[in-house]
């Protein structure tokens, strides 16, 4: 037993314990609480004292070289080595079950009744959460979140706060996200199948970790608020040290517009000012980059000169900065964005570009079953949202690369669909969007609904494919999302 | 109810949380992260865990929850330590241990998971549901995590045991 007691002993000669009086100052003192800040580190006298007591006993070698996953000093930094991820495995971290189809008289039903949809996947504070939507009887769909418990099990939250089990086809969830103790998750909600094509963008709130929610109606600017086919349609929302920002567009029947919302606390929200009344921008994303908020989108409705734009906000979206990541405006082809990720150094963000009058996006039946259009798979890296590089051009058949997620060994760049072999496409890249290499996907290949992080690590929701689950229950794969996480070995 | 009432009301039972979570969030973290981020990371969660004890005090796992929290602080710290790194010196401390030599070395080339669990289990006794509960893992990872990180230390240090 030397070893064990050794371990134990490193430990706790390394770190004193916290009394509760410690506690109890850092807590009362500003901006503390600790977890959901994302300002300098506080009470500098209470860290310096620890760092004092711990150079005193002299295991300043414990200190991690500064990455996601913990390295001692001096010993290789594997965690930005692409090699990293060679012999990395994916753990299956649970499965997402849908409701409806197995509620009484499910049997009776047809079709993709239950069908579930995984937009987002999110690691917050309190939780792993994911948001999307499930079929209804009617054929439309319902708001849907789920956190993953601690047994790999995942619990849906919310009970009425995000509607009954009517659908519309026209709701959508967009993402979550948390601050001072607040979830907030951000979509649209639809009117009734069937009824007019008009949305609601939403936000839906709970301070007490997704026990309970509460729905508030993101208000509407008075062009769009005047017009009785006014709709909505929710991008993405982002927490940061200035509130909750919310992204999408807004149509007033006749044209459609970028529109951007923020908060300070998740339950009170205005309008923020986000391109003009002119604009034409599919919104696509928005992350958080140290404490800058970055929307990313693209411009021109995909008509020739449609360009990949960024937008940075240092004021919780009181204003916005534009940035170009192309110089495509300038010619007769189009480019945009399809997904951006923010990781340790910087943010990525994949794309497309096209020569000539091609209009077709990635991703698009039209696309995939036209090799002949010129499209080239871009992708952009900065640093901070105001300035982007291009970085090496992806060679790619078929569609393409379309999300990006970033995790502890770098960014995982992954295609929404599979191959003929069933394997789906991941590449992974190191932390400055630089060297890449191609990755193994989860047992069982099927599609990728989603990417995201989770404790550090890039996870996936996968479509349960025939060898996945070793079901070809059509029903069960369509109601069933299993989700991963790459660990490297 | 305000949450500085609660604190007030309930003084007593954040003090028992705190009793029995204290140490494993503290070793658990600093198993993760490493000294300086580790320790802070667990101060940090459990000050949270103080601020906002009312909702915390209703979660099923409120040492899970705050272990999340004191990680994502701590992986918060280590982005910007890096970046201080890259842009001047790196302290060159060399360990001061009376353990067995080398187990700091080997201790580092383990996965954080596998860190965490050796730590946790091998080290603290902690069961495997319980370690489970405070990492977010399944029971199966934690014990792989265990059996791979404690045969790979062995290998490492050279002992049978």
């Amino acid at each position: 037993m030397t070893l064990e007691r050794d371990i134990a002993g490193v430990i706790d000669e390394t770190a004193d314990p916290i009394g509760v009086d410690e506690i109890r100052g850092r807590a009362q003192s500003p901006g503390a609480g600790g977890g959901d800040r994302r300002g300098p580190a506080p009470l500098l006298v209470a860290a310096a004292v620890v760092a004092a007591v711990v150079a005193a006993i002299g295991v300043f070698a414990w200190w991690p070289s500064g990455n996601d996953t913990s390295v001692v000093a001096g010993l290789p930094d594997t965690t930005t080595d692409p090699a990293s991820f060679a012999g990395a495995e994916w753990e299956q971290i649970g499965s997402i079950e849908g409701e409806l189809a197995s509620a009484p008289g499910a049997e009776e039903r047809t079709g993709g009744i239950g069908a579930l949809t995984i937009n987002r996947l999110r690691e917050l504070p309190s939780g792993l959460y994911a948001v999307g939507t499930e079929q209804a009887r009617d054929g439309g769909f319902v708001a849907r979140v789920w956190r993953a418990g601690n047994d790999e099990t995942w619990d849906r939250l919310g009970g009425e706060a995000f509607g009954d089990d009517r659908g519309s086809s026209r709701t959508a969830m967009a993402g979550i996200a948390e601050r001072d103790g607040t979830v907030v998750a951000a979509g649209q909600l639809g009117g009734p199948t069937g009824a007019p094509q008009q949305t609601e963008p939403t936000a839906w709130w709970s301070d007490d970790a997704g026990a309970t929610w509460h729905a508030v109606t993101l208000p509407l600017s008075a062009d769009a608020e005047s017009s009785a086919e006014a709709g909505a349609n929710v991008a993405g929302i982002a927490a940061g040290p200035d509130g909750f920002v919310v992204v999408g567009f807004v149509s007033d029947g006749r044209f459609v517009r970028p529109a951007a919302w923020r908060s300070d606390n998740g339950v009170e929200w205005e309008v923020a000012p986000f391109g003009t009344s002119t604009d034409r921008v599919d919104v696509i994303d928005i992350e958080v980059m140290d404490d800058r908020y970055v929307v990313v989108g693209t411009t021109g409705a995909y008509q020739p000169g449609s360009a990949a734009m960024a937008w940075t906000s240092t004021d919780g979206g009181h204003s916005w900065t534009p940035s170009d990541l192309d110089d495509i405006a300038s010619t007769s082809g189009t480019s945009g964005i399809t997904s951006v990720a923010a990781g340790p150094d910087g943010l990525l963000a994949v794309g497309y570009r096209q020569a000539g009058d091609a209009t077709s996006v990635p991703g698009s039946e039209a696309t995939a079953s036209e090799p002949g259009l010129d499209v080239d798979h871009v992708l952009w890296f900065s640093p901070d949202g105001l300035t982007w590089v291009e970085r090496a051009p992806l060679d790619l058949p078929g569609p393409g690369i379309t999300m990006v997620a970033a995790g502890a060994g770098g960014f995982l760049l992954t295609s929404l669909t599979s191959t003929d072999d069933g394997q789906v496409v991941i590449d992974q890249l190191t932390t400055d969007g630089t060297d890449r290499q191609v990755v193994e996907s989860p047992p069982g290949g099927a599609s990728m609904a989603t990417t995201g992080t989770v404790d550090g690590f890039v996870a996936a929701v996968q479509e349960m494919g025939p060898s996945a689950g070793g079901t070809t229950d059509v029903r069960e794969r369509l109601t069933t999302r299993q989700v991963w996480r790459l660990e490297p070995s | 109810m305000s949450d500085q009432h609660v604190q007030t009301t309930t003084a007593g039972t954040f003090e028992a949380f705190c009793a029995d979570a204290e140490p494993k969030l503290r070793r658990a973290l600093v198993g993760g992260f490493g000294a300086e981020h580790g320790r802070e990371a667990a101060a940090e969660a459990l000050a949270h865990g103080w601020k906002h004890w009312a909702r915390v005090a209703a979660m099923d796992n409120p040492a899970g929850y705050l272990y999340t929290v004191g990680a994502r602080w701590a992986r918060r710290q280590a982005r910007r330590r890096r970046r201080r790194l890259l842009a001047g010196a790196e302290p060159t401390v060399t360990w001061g241990s009376r353990f067995e030599p080398g187990l700091e070395a080997a201790l580092g080339g383990l996965s954080r998971r596998q860190r965490q669990a050796v730590v946790l289990v091998a080290g603290f006794g902690m069961t495997h549901a319980e370690t489970a509960d405070l990492l977010g893992l399944s029971r199966s990872s934690v014990q792989n995590h265990v059996e791979r990180g404690m045969a790979r230390l062995r290998d490492d240090l050279g002992v049978d045991q």
